[in-house]
């Protein structure tokens, strides 16, 4: 490589991390494919190559660490090329875990930070499949991985934390705000307090205060319930110190006492303590707790950390990025991860577009010229016109008094006709070029409109990805999962060149992650079950994307145990959610499972079965305008369908008017409307509702929820029903206006919290349309219920 | 009469109802039981507080927190209470200022509710029948956090 | 109405008043059912219960040992019955039977209470429908106090 290629340069550093991020899902979807089919040799031509890549790309940047060790799974890749050894179960395991250490060594670097786990175990594991004499030497010197050996007494296997696994500590990190530490905090518990259960909430309680609780053990759910627990352990991610923490979990009365231990250390930003500083570094700095790094999973220490001179653990310089160059890496690798993949050929689309629209332009142009020419046509006609009328009146007494003097109407009439016939063909002309104008104007702007529309769609379609993007995730999440499930999936994968916008895509991740947590655990049996139950021993979890007109459609299916009604209906009774005496059908029953805090869950494993999963699930969803039902067959399998609208920014909405407002509806969430008299309204507990067929449905008049001015006394109200199929209200509005495409302008102020209202859209004729949130409006109007009902019930005591 | 200057060498604790500045931390007590507001009261007073308050239901108890604010260091809220309760109370007054101090008094058999408080931002709660030495203990755990 | 019911309210109220009237001699006496309407002895507090288990518990005194468990509670010789002695003797419902309830839930039961109610007056009845009631009366130096409990399980 030539000399002048700065490894500092932001560019390079910015296509540095593109370019690595690809080779890591090429080096992880090939090992998958390895593992399934040991044989495939295209496979492993491109692990090779991809390690290959890796390898070169880092030693341009020098990031010495990763060309260290990308240089030897290439190595071990060789060999299996050319048979020396083969590809093993223990060896896709050791390559798995090679990508992972990649993979945070990425992450360090895109902070700025060299990673400093123990990569002891996998590089001793990657070397034993290098038959003696092959290994090339290479004479790069690698003091960095060497020299920190900073956890010897751990076994290279990878180590459960307290009682979490390996999986867990990743998700718990991700999910945390990188630049602060993880604590495990044990508290334990004095039973003879009078209300003990409560105790575990408070001391929940008590540290939600210092940061974020990312889970409990045992679960939150539980805490919540009536049990006392002796001992429980609490998850925090903080930016205090664990004296902090300790003081703030110790109740009296309450907590016998508590530990605080760090899992994983945060990102000390600019807090570099003065060098001079004879204080301890915060409880931070000693993240090189030997029973808390596992292996090679955990992102290393900060550098700024270790800035006391002190610190004896104090890596080399090299590790040691100042906070500007840290800022720099950082914010390259930031924007590359903003950054869109596009088809060529789409900004070709919109060229020719835009060419267009310049043609267009130039038409407009014209017709602007046409009209101001016509106006001076106009203009002279105009004059022409009045001056022959002027003429005409100023000649009116001779002709009288010629007529007087003898001369016969007749006569006169000709010479008038002959003098000021042309008057009336004044205009004709005008009237011609006008009509040509108007033509071409109309014609021009309609075809504005189309190429708008298709610059519209063009744009948009810029934005969308292939939802392969997250799909592509799926493989290694389901085959690690099931490992620790003892379960045995297939995972089918179906759809994944349909696109999305790629603001919803990253949105909806985590619902689909929790989906298929969800299915695999609690839906897939074991092997034992199925077998008993007479199914195949692989259970089958399909993904699945498809368009379905406007609406992008995901199904998540599992041909496992199914939805048990029963012990949904009898853990909803013990909630209280529903009246013992009600009778479920079963669509109410799938639909309770998306209630928060529920889960049939017999024991509730690390996985899933918290409870707070499917709420979560509905909620992201509804969040991106969709919808998310399911659909169950005892014994069968269960099929989550996840619909979510294909774009978010542009909607069609249905206009209404309240009062001399114009509000839009987006039409997804529109079931039918009607038109009813107010004989029609009846009264239910104080609420209005109207019957529709055999339901009744629970009106909302948007004027009084808006306050807004109508008139009360109309002939007809116009309902719309909103919802879905399962929670519906009729917004009765003055009258309906029709369907529009509707640009949604968010309303963004952090001053405006108006319920019920999702953004705003400028209609053509400049005036504002406040757009209606649907969801937000079930629940405001379920509230007002609840709010209305406690009120009466505090005046009856 | 022997007052606390004649015994130096008595190791005094200050009583707990005052600030480091020598004002007294100021208090509101919400319940409608003017019993237990009357016992809450007597308790607080003896160690130095200004019960500067009392209401008798949660519409009242949010509407005087909101008028004395910022000049209050503790509300006690009692759970139960009609036309709004305490949860609700409570949740409405950390709505006004996310660092409000709130004590929930409860009755015993209520710990739903209390976990509840708890969640939503309550500091710490006291078990009816109220015990003096607990109730000043919570109290002073609270302000001192 | 089975004994499991009764026992916790019985124990609830013999730990509270001895607690609040500091140490006085209580003492239970003979249960007894109650006949179809039973005069109320003038100040009656009532709690209502709902759940597993629904019903009411009323707490049954005449005025003077009303007024004079109020004064006992409240630390002063109370002169009438006013807002603070009815507000202490809804209290004292209150206590025992939220005592009453955890013991139950110990046992099992998931119901809750609805807040107190006092009602004084003379010439009161208190009558049931459909459920039992039977009277715990309690004797205190202050006079006697009478729990009448009528609940049932939720058919």
């Amino acid at each position: 490589m030539s000399d002048y290629l700065d490894p500092n340069n932001e560019e390079l550093l910015k296509d540095f991390f593109i370019e690595a991020q690809t080779q890591v899902d090429t080096l992880e979807q090939n090992i998958l494919v390895l593992e399934n089919d040991p044989g495939n040799h295209d496979a492993i031509d491109e692990i090779f190559r991809a390690a290959h890549t890796l390898k070169g790309g880092s030693a341009t940047v020098e990031m010495a660490e990763l060309t260290e060790f990308t240089h030897l799974v290439e190595d071990v890749l060789d060999c299996i090329r050319s048979g020396t050894a083969r590809a093993t179960e223990a060896v896709v395991d050791v390559l798995l875990q090679s990508v992972d250490v990649v993979k945070a060594m990425l992450a360090s670097r895109s902070e700025g930070a060299v990673y400093h786990g123990d990569t002891s175990g996998v590089t001793s594991t990657l070397r034993s499949f290098i038959p003696e004499g092959t290994g090339k030497a290479k004479h790069a010197p690698a003091p960095k991985l060497a020299d920190v050996q900073s956890a010897p007494k751990e076994a290279p296997k990878p180590v459960t934390l307290g009682k979490l696994s390996e999986y867990e500590l990743l998700e718990l990190k991700e999910s945390a705000d990188p630049s602060k530490s993880i604590y495990q905090v044990t508290v334990h518990f004095n039973e003879d307090t009078v209300m003990n259960t409560v105790g575990g909430i408070q001391a929940f309680a008590m540290l939600k205060e210092l940061g974020t609780v990312l889970r409990t053990t045992p679960d939150f759910e539980s805490l919540y319930e009536d049990n006392f627990f002796p001992e429980v352990e609490y998850y925090l991610a903080t930016d205090r110190d664990e004296a902090a923490i300790l003081k703030r979990v110790s109740i009296p009365d309450v907590v016998l006492r508590a530990e605080a231990i760090v899992v994983s250390s945060g990102m000390a930003t600019q807090a570099a303590p003065k060098p001079q500083a004879p204080k301890p570094a915060p409880a931070k700095a000693p993240v090189v707790q030997p029973n808390v790094v596992p292996a090679a999973k955990v992102p290393a220490t900060p550098a700024a950390s270790s800035a006391a001179p002190e610190e004896a653990a104090a890596p080399e310089e090299h590790g040691f990025a100042s906070d500007r160059e840290k800022d720099e890496a950082k914010k390259a690798a930031q924007q590359a991860g903003s950054i869109l993949r596009v088809d060529s050929k789409r900004i070709d689309n919109l060229l020719n577009l835009v060419s267009e629209t310049v043609i267009t332009k130039a038409t407009f142009n014209q017709i602007s010229t046409q009209f101001t020419e016509l106006q001076a046509a106009l203009a002279s006609s105009e004059n022409q016109y009045r001056e022959q009328l002027k003429s005409l009146f100023d000649s009116m007494p001779d002709y009288l008094e010629s007529i007087q003097g003898g001369r016969s109407v007749k006569e006169i009439k000709k010479e008038i006709t002959e003098k000021y016939g042309d008057v009336f063909n004044q205009f004709d002309e005008f009237d011609a070029s006008l009509k040509t104008a108007v033509a071409k104007f109309r014609s021009t702007a309609q075809n504005l409109g189309r190429i708008t529309g298709e610059l519209q769609e063009g744009v948009m379609r810029i934005r969308m990805v292939p939802i392969s993007q997250i799909f592509s995730r799926f493989p290694r999440l389901v085959r690690d999962l099931s490992k620790t499930l003892n379960k045995k999936i297939n995972l089918v994968i179906e759809g994944e060149d349909t696109e999305l916008d790629k603001s919803v895509i990253e949105d909806l991740l985590d619902p689909l992650m929790h989906s298929v947590r969800n299915a695999l655990d609690h839906g897939v049996e074991t092997p034992e079950e199925r077998i008993a139950a007479g199914k195949p021993e692989t259970g089958t979890v399909l993904l699945r994307a498809s368009n379905e007109g406007n609406m992008i459609l995901i199904e998540i299916a599992d041909d496992g145990k199914g939805i048990d009604v029963e012990a949904v209906r009898t853990k909803a009774i013990e909630r209280g959610l529903i009246h013992p005496n009600k009778t479920l059908t079963d669509i109410e029953a799938f639909n309770l499972i998306f209630e928060a805090g529920f889960s049939t869950a017999k024991t509730v494993t690390n996985i899933s079965g918290r409870g707070v999963g499917l709420d979560v699930v509905r909620t992201q969803i509804e969040k991106l305008n969709g919808s998310v039902t399911v659909s169950s067959q005892h014994g069968r399998g269960s099929r989550f369908t996840i619909k979510l609208p294909l774009t978010l920014a542009i909607i069609q909405g249905l206009l209404v008017r309240v009062g001399r407002e114009i509000y839009s509806i987006p039409i997804t969430s529109v079931i039918e409307s009607h038109r009813i008299r107010p004989s029609e309204i009846k009264m239910i507990d104080n609420y209005e509702v109207f019957n529709v067929r055999n339901d009744v449905i629970s009106l909302l008049r948007l004027d009084r929820l808006f306050k807004i001015q109508t008139t009360e006394n109309r002939e007809y109200n116009f309902v719309v029903i909103v919802g879905t199929n399962e929670k519906r209200v009729g917004l009765m509005v003055d009258s309906l206006i029709g369907e529009e495409d509707v640009v949604i302008k968010p309303l963004r102020d952090q001053y405006t919290n108006s319920p019920g209202i999702a953004g705003a859209s400028i209609l053509g004729d400049g005036s504002v349309s406040l757009i209606i949130d649907v969801s937000q409006l079930l629940d405001l109007g379920f509230k007002r219920e609840l709010e209305e009902r406690r009120k009466r019930e505090a005046t009856i005591r | 009469m022997k007052t606390k200057q004649d015994f130096p060498a008595i190791n005094e604790r200050k009583p707990d109802g005052f600030r480091p500045d020598g004002a007294a931390y100021r208090v509101l007590i919400v319940d409608d039981s003017v019993f237990v507001a009357k016992q809450l009261s007597q308790i607080l007073t003896s160690e130095g507080y200004d019960v500067v308050a009392t209401s008798g239901d949660g519409q009242a108890g949010l509407d005087a927190y909101k008028e004395l604010y910022p000049n209050l260091d503790l509300v006690t809220m009692d759970i139960t209470m009609p036309k709004m309760d305490g949860i609700t109370a409570l949740e409405k007054i950390i709505e006004f200022d996310k660092n409000a101090r709130v004590i929930m008094i409860s009755a015993l058999g209520k710990q739903d509710l209390v976990k509840k408080a708890l969640v939503m931002g309550a500091r710490n709660y006291i078990v009816k029948p109220l015990d003096r030495k607990k109730v000043l203990e919570r109290v002073a755990q609270v302000l001192l956090k | 109405m089975r004994v499991e019911y009764i026992n916790p309210f019985v124990e609830a109220a013999f730990n509270v008043l001895k607690e609040v009237l500091v140490n006085s001699d209580v003492r239970r006496g003979e249960l007894y059912l109650k006949s179809a309407s039973t005069p109320v002895l003038g100040v009656a507090a009532i709690v209502g219960l709902a759940g597993d288990v629904e019903g009411r518990v009323l707490f049954d005194m005449n005025r003077d040992t009303a007024l004079a468990v109020a004064s006992v509670m409240n630390g002063e010789q109370l002169a009438t019955l006013d807002d603070l002695a009815k507000a202490t003797i809804t209290e004292l419902a209150n206590m025992i039977t939220a005592q009453a309830v955890t013991k139950l839930h110990d046992l099992g039961f998931q119901f809750d209470l609805t807040p107190p109610a006092i009602f004084t007056g003379d010439n009161m009845e208190v009558s049931d429908q459909d459920v039992e009631a039977l009277i715990v009366p309690m004797e205190t130096p202050q006079g006697k106090i009478e729990i009448n409990v009528a609940i049932r399980e939720r058919a």
